[in-house]
């Protein structure tokens, strides 16, 4: 199953993957309970990429139960809700943060506000996740 | 285990908790798929009451999986992150929609937008769905 955005709210879903800096990522963690975490991103076709870092709790969460969900901020009334349900994986295949453009290009300022470099940041943020997209919910 | 809302966070989060319009709430559903919502909510004594349709799936979530999460929207940076952890059940107790006078005053302008009224939400949103909190992550 992939995600059609050729609909009306498939074409906003896309702009704001290709805008938004950052998105809601819902993982399970301990004891079941739903873990929301903000995070930065990269979008290509039906997937995101994602750094984490090697020590997250996230990580074993992932691998005992890769579904995921993503989702933006809506706006205050609860109006323009996008939620992408999908499975994550670490995906070795990714160029690190350093060699990532698109990656650069989106945070490298961000990156610099936060006192750091893209070397620093490479290292502390070295494994890559990719999200596989297959749903898209809301309106 | 309960929430200190003594911290600068914990201030904030309850400021929120008056203030805000809506809440993402995250269920479970039988797949392990976090499926998030943003909803309307009211904070009383504690607890965060939500009203649903009967048709509502996080009604059948809850039952299979009564942990939830609750999260606002940050600003748009990603700033202002507040994140609340907890169990949900389903409160036949609570009074109806109708019944609710601070409900009817918090949404009276949200309740003309969507072009219902607390008699017709009333009668659409009978099952109340209560969340009592146990953890406040964010800053």
């Amino acid at each position: 199953m992939s995600i059609d955005f050729g609909t009306e709210h498939g074409k906003r879903v896309l702009q704001e993957l290709q805008t938004h800096p950052v998105i809601w990522l819902t993982t399970l963690g301990d004891g079941d309970f739903p873990q929301p975490n903000l995070v930065w991103f990269v979008h290509e076709d039906d997937h995101i990429i994602i750094y984490s870092k090697p020590d997250a709790k996230r990580l074993g969460h992932i691998q005992r139960n890769p579904r995921i969900s993503l989702n933006f901020n809506s706006d205050p009334e609860g109006h323009q809700q996008s939620i992408l349900l999908g499975t994550i994986a670490v995906d070795p295949s990714v160029p690190a943060v350093a060699r990532n453009q698109d990656y650069i290009e989106k945070y490298a300022d961000r990156i610099a506000e936060m006192g750091g470099t893209v070397e620093s940041f490479t290292q502390e943020y070295s494994v890559p996740l990719r999200v596989t997209l297959t749903n898209l919910r809301g309106f | 285990m309960s929430i200190n809302f003594d911290t600068e966070h914990g201030q904030r989060t309850l400021k929120q908790l008056h203030d805000e319009q809506v809440i993402w709430l995250t269920t479970v559903s039988k797949s392990g798929t976090p499926q998030p919502n943003p909803v309307w909510f009211q904070y009383v004594d504690g607890e965060i009451y939500i009203y649903n349709q009967p048709t509502a799936v996080r009604l059948k979530n809850i039952v299979e999986n009564n942990r939830v999460s609750l999260n606002f929207n940050t600003a748009p940076d990603g700033e202002d992150v507040t994140v609340i952890t907890g169990t949900a059940l389903i409160d036949e107790s609570f009074p109806k929609l109708i019944d609710n006078p601070e409900y009817i005053t918090k949404y009276a302008d949200g309740l003309v937008a969507i072009n219902s009224s607390p008699e017709k939400m009333s009668e659409e949103y009978p099952e109340v769905i209560r969340v009592t909190p146990q953890k406040l992550r964010g800053w």
